[in-house]
């Protein structure tokens, strides 16, 4: 299929383009380009929540519960899962799927397991393009689930309207760590599993955290208690997310996002306009190298550029 | 050669975790990206989640003995959704005069118990490969359009 | 010093270790030398513990062996030598096969062929819809019926099955778990029909439902009511068939599922405790309940860990009841205990390989000691459910070893073996630092709601399965001295697939005949003791009368305590 065909099956939104169309961002070429362009016609029509923190927290079993809370309010709902990959073999095991295969069925529900692999381009662009197609695909709902840590999953705290950061007790340790990374971004703070003991300490930690965060916006972050595995707070926790989407200004952090990706990309177009054409000439070769064995001055380099 | 997404479900009442477990970590070792569909899957759950997750295999463990019932079911539904082009392999206890049965009905290949992992990779492999047109390191044959063999 | 007070023992080691020394420089350093070891390094084959050239005295020393502390006499504390008086010298393990399947006709003939064969014992296991609770016209069941066992939807199934003359049957096993309650019943009743004297037989349920959520999967409900099934069961049989053996700990899953033996025996343990701490908080003492507790472990083809196992098995819970529960009746802390020589490598290449292993295996069975059952896998049981002459080859074997190899004859005779002692120890060592680890956490139950057990099986597995893709562990005929084309031919029984219609057939007849409104009824009984917590056994019992369907009081429970979720439960891959 071409791009073009693609982008109008994941417009009827027929699941075999959606996730053909999610391959081909995956995979990266000129055809992705081609369908990117398309896509950012697509206006930001979707809420986006992203569920994130560590291994262990529940996080799948979570997405579970909020994927049937949409669903009996009539909306239809996406889900990226993204997990790690091996950095020595690339390979990874994608397992949330496996908890949320009731829904495998429900025409109104779309899964897609993505791993952070060396994508060309980065993870965060690819996540970026995948949330966009399912944008376009109309999907009420898209749910984005990554493990809170690392470079790669801050960035995708900055394309999501909303961030639902998921503890559990025990985990005081990783707060800690975390107060100047993920915890940054946290709009919802939840506590899950809190049938476990220790919830108090846990719950102690983040309301300083949510009291520090000195949001521009001056939304507070809520502590949220839930037990994913029986339903129990989940009520609570979708109340939440509708006041987050109603007080923050509409998409405000996703159209930040794009500001800075269209900023990326002039830059990067710049730099192969000007810089592949120069490097590629055998002066510049020979030049950079007498630089460093001090035949030529530095200024040398600036004079070329002119 | 952009990596190998295989889908592994376990049909059947069977739900032994062991055998899959070790072939889950195997093939990831292997480079591959493995999603795992879970235990008592139907064949309709087996097919929606092949066809959403795009996956190039899908991988079939059977070990309960009932695998001539779910597994030609699972390809008519693949055929009605359009993607029986995926490479199907199944594995487990499959008696001889089965293994034949579900390669004239669309099972690309069956390892049986005891298979060797170096085998199943290097078939994938090689399989996927023929599939997306290109060597099995991954290269797109220059010069001429490259073949669907 | 006076050298005349010093223990002699410490005095002659004293000696000792400087000969052996000698001993090593000047004779075995030259050898080595001129002929290298096979390996760079000898490993147990599950423990992979390493193993010197040679034990001595000084080995025994080291561990701190003290004849009197450690292994003692047979048939008392600490039982490491045997656990009852006379060993195998009076009575010779039962021999056992595992067989059942089909419909209950078919398993009626195949049983009668066993027993004309020479057992007396016979081990029932069920398809898959059965074990999970469905009635073979489930949706889910299609292409499962009568495969992995014998169907199991009313009574009427296991009347067919006992059709046929039952006075030279002693013993019954029946593998149920998740539906105990239920198999119980019927069992209960279509023995009463025939007219058998019940406490004439002696049944033995594993009724082992914890074992299932760690690697099998045959479960049905969330663990602490699997637990209280298992619990009412247990207590009914009790009360009420005090002969009858209403609980063993399958250690023997465990090991299938690639547990190591230290593994094996810390999880069954703290298993074991799980049970025993539901049927204390109901009122019993610890010596009405401990003797009902029995166990059944998996036995590998390295023959000195194997025989280590068994004896620190013994061991290990001999102390274990004494201290920790204070039993005071020697029946409490004297393990009940049954062999199973091994299903995990009973290969598909070269099966007839299979009975070389079986004898092995076997052997290290009757010289450690200790079981009053031994059952064995069939070497044909890669392929598919056992043939015949695999029956009739796997009753040889027990004879073969009982008859003609003589390790039978004395009790425990390796003990003093200086490389046996030290194992042993050290697989007791190891089993207790293991045990007090999941103490800590909370205990069985605990272990198997955050998956600790699953996750331990699942790093033990991809362990074995490196060893065996690397060539560090050999399986003859699979990954050393392969043969790629040469097949063996062995005579493969091939399970009949109209036996599945036959059984709906049956089925259908069975729903049409009786009294629903009796049926009814009856469920309705069932629920109530499910929401009041009053034992479920009675109740069943009545509803079974009926012919209720297995599957349909299986949904009742379901109803009320709800299902338990494989897919939760995957482990972290």
């Amino acid at each position: 299929m071409t791009p073009a065909q693609l982008f109008a099956g994941v417009i009827e939104q027929r699941p075999a383009a959606i996730a053909k169309a999610i391959s081909l961002a995956e995979r990266g070429s000129s055809d992705s380009e081609a369908l990117f362009n398309q896509l950012f016609g697509v206006p930001l029509q979707s809420q986006v929540i992203g569920i994130t923190g560590p291994p262990g927290a529940g996080k799948s079993t979570l997405v579970d519960r909020l994927i049937e809370y949409a669903r009996s309010a009539g909306q239809r709902v996406a889900v990226l899962a993204v997990d790690p990959s091996s950095p020595i073999t690339g390979g990874s095991i994608l397992g949330d799927r496996v908890r949320m295969q009731r829904h495998a069925l429900d025409s109104g529900v779309f899964i897609r397991s993505l791993s952070n692999r060396g994508h060309l381009g980065g993870l965060s662009e690819v996540t970026y393009q995948c949330i966009r197609i399912l944008e376009a695909a109309k999907f009420d709902w898209i749910l984005v689930e990554s493990i809170g840590i690392g470079q790669n999953e801050i960035e995708i705290t900055r394309m999501v309207d909303t961030t639902a950061l998921v503890t559990i007790p025990g985990m005081g340790d990783y707060v800690q760590a975390m107060k100047a990374g993920v915890m940054e971004f946290g709009d919802i703070l939840v506590i899950n599993k809190s049938d476990l003991p220790g919830v108090g300490q846990l719950e102690k930690l983040l309301l300083e955290v949510a009291h520090d965060r000195a949001g521009p916006d001056d939304w507070t972050p809520p502590v949220v208690k839930i037990v994913a595995s029986n339903g129990d707070g989940i009520d609570m926790l979708t109340e939440k997310i509708r006041a987050h989407i109603q007080f923050a200004p509409e998409h405000a952090v996703r159209r930040r996002y794009e500001r800075q990706l269209l900023d990326d990309m002039l830059q990067r177009a710049i730099l192969n306009r000007f810089y592949q054409p120069l490097v590629r000439t055998a002066n510049y070769q020979g030049l950079t190298q007498e630089i460093i064995e001090r035949k030529r001055p530095l200024q040398d380099l600036w004079t070329v550029l002119e | 050669m952009s990596p190998i997404r295989i889908l592994l479900a376990k049909m059947g009442l069977d739900t032994h975790t062991i055998g899959i477990t070790v072939l889950a970590k195997g093939l990831r070792d292997a480079g591959f990206e493995v999603i795992f569909s879970g235990f008592k899957q139907t064949p309709e759950v087996v097919v929606a989640s092949a066809l959403q997750e795009d996956v190039d295999v899908v991988g079939v463990s059977s070990l309960s003995g009932g695998h001539m019932r779910y597994i030609p079911h699972m390809l008519e539904l693949m055929k009605e959704h359009g993607i029986d082009d995926k490479i199907v392999l199944v594995g487990g206890v499959i008696p001889e005069e089965d293994i034949e049965s579900l390669q004239a009905l669309g099972v690309d290949r069956v390892f049986t118990m005891g298979s060797a992992m170096e085998d199943m990779v290097r078939y994938i492999k090689q399989a996927v490969a023929q599939q997306r047109g290109e060597d099995s390191e991954g290269e797109t044959p220059r010069g001429e359009e490259a073949a669907a063999t | 010093m006076n050298v005349a007070q010093k223990p002699s023992y410490a005095f002659q080691a004293q000696l000792f270790s400087s000969s052996l020394e000698d001993w090593q420089n000047n004779i075995w350093k030259p050898a080595i030398a001129q002929t290298p070891e096979r390996q760079e390094q000898f490993l147990t084959q599950s423990m992979r513990w390493e193993i010197k050239p040679l034990y001595t005295p000084l080995d025994l020393e080291q561990i701190g062996f003290d004849y009197h502390a450690d292994l003692g006499f047979p048939g008392e504390a600490p039982y490491t030598r045997e656990t009852r008086p006379t060993g195998y010298r009076s009575n010779l393990w039962a021999m056992t096969q595992v067989t059942g399947f089909g419909t209950g006709e078919d398993s009626a003939k195949r049983w009668e062929y066993m027993l004309s064969q020479g057992l007396d014992s016979l081990i029932i296991e069920f398809d898959l819809p059965t074990t999970n609770g469905y009635d073979s016209d489930h949706p889910l069941a299609r292409g499962e019926v009568c495969r992995a066992g014998m169907a199991l939807d009313t009574l009427q199934d296991m009347e067919d099955a006992l059709n046929f003359p039952l006075d030279k049957l002693n013993n019954i096993m029946s593998v149920c778990n998740a539906p105990q309650p239920v198999n119980l019943a019927m069992l209960i009743v279509a023995l009463q029909k025939k007219g058998k004297d019940l406490s004439a037989i002696r049944m033995m349920m594993p009724n082992a439902i914890l074992i299932e959520y760690t690697c099998v999967g045959r479960y049905i409900f969330p663990p602490k009511h699997g637990l209280r099934i298992a619990t009412d069961v247990i207590e009914y049989v009790i009360r009420n068939h005090p002969t009858w053996a209403p609980l063993s700990v399958v250690g023997a899953q465990l090991y299938a599922a690639r547990g190591n033996p230290v593994q094996e025996i810390a999880f069954s343990f703290t298993i074991a405790k799980a049970y025993i701490d539901a049927l204390l908080e109901r009122g019993f003492t610890i010596d009405e309940v401990a003797p009902y507790v029995r166990h059944i472990t998996g036995i590998d083809t390295d023959f000195f860990e194997a025989i280590a196992k068994l004896r620190a098995y013994r061991k290990v819970w001999g102390r274990l009841m004494k201290e920790h529960y204070g039993a005071q009746k020697e029946a409490s802390t004297r393990l009940q205990l049954m062999s199973s020589p091994g299903t995990m490598d009973m290969t598909l290449q070269q099966p007839l390989n299979n009975i070389a292993r079986l004898g092995i295996q076997m052997l290290a069975c009757a010289m450690a000691g200790g079981a009053y059952t031994i059952n064995t896998p069939l070497h044909d049981e890669a392929h598919a459910l056992p043939s015949e002459e695999a029956i009739a080859i796997g009753a040889s074997i027990h004879n073969i070893v009982a008859h003609e190899s003589g390790v039978a004859n004395t009790i425990d005779p390796l003990a003093g073996s200086y490389f046996v002692e030290f194992l042993t120890k050290r697989m007791e060592d190891e089993v207790w630092q293991e045990i007090e680890k999941i103490d800590a956490m909370g205990g069985a139950l605990v272990a198997i709601e955050t998956g600790y057990f699953q996750r331990k099986l699942a790093e033990e597995q991809c362990a074995r399965n490196r060893a065996l893709e690397t060539g560090e562990r050999k399986l003859v005929g699979v990954n050393y001295l392969a043969k790629a084309d040469k097949k063996r031919e062995i005579e493969i029984f091939k399970l009949d697939d109209a036996a599945e219609k036959r059984q709906l057939e049956r089925l259908r007849v069975v729903r049409e005949t009786r009294d629903s409104a009796a049926v009814k009824m009856h469920l309705e009984n069932v629920r109530a003791a499910c929401r009041d917590g009053s034992n479920l056994v009675p109740p069943i019992l009545e509803a079974v009368k009926v012919y209720a369907t297995l599957g349909e009081i299986c949904g009742v429970m379901r109803e009320e305590f709800g299902e338990h979720d494989p897919n939760a439960l995957t482990p972290d891959m």
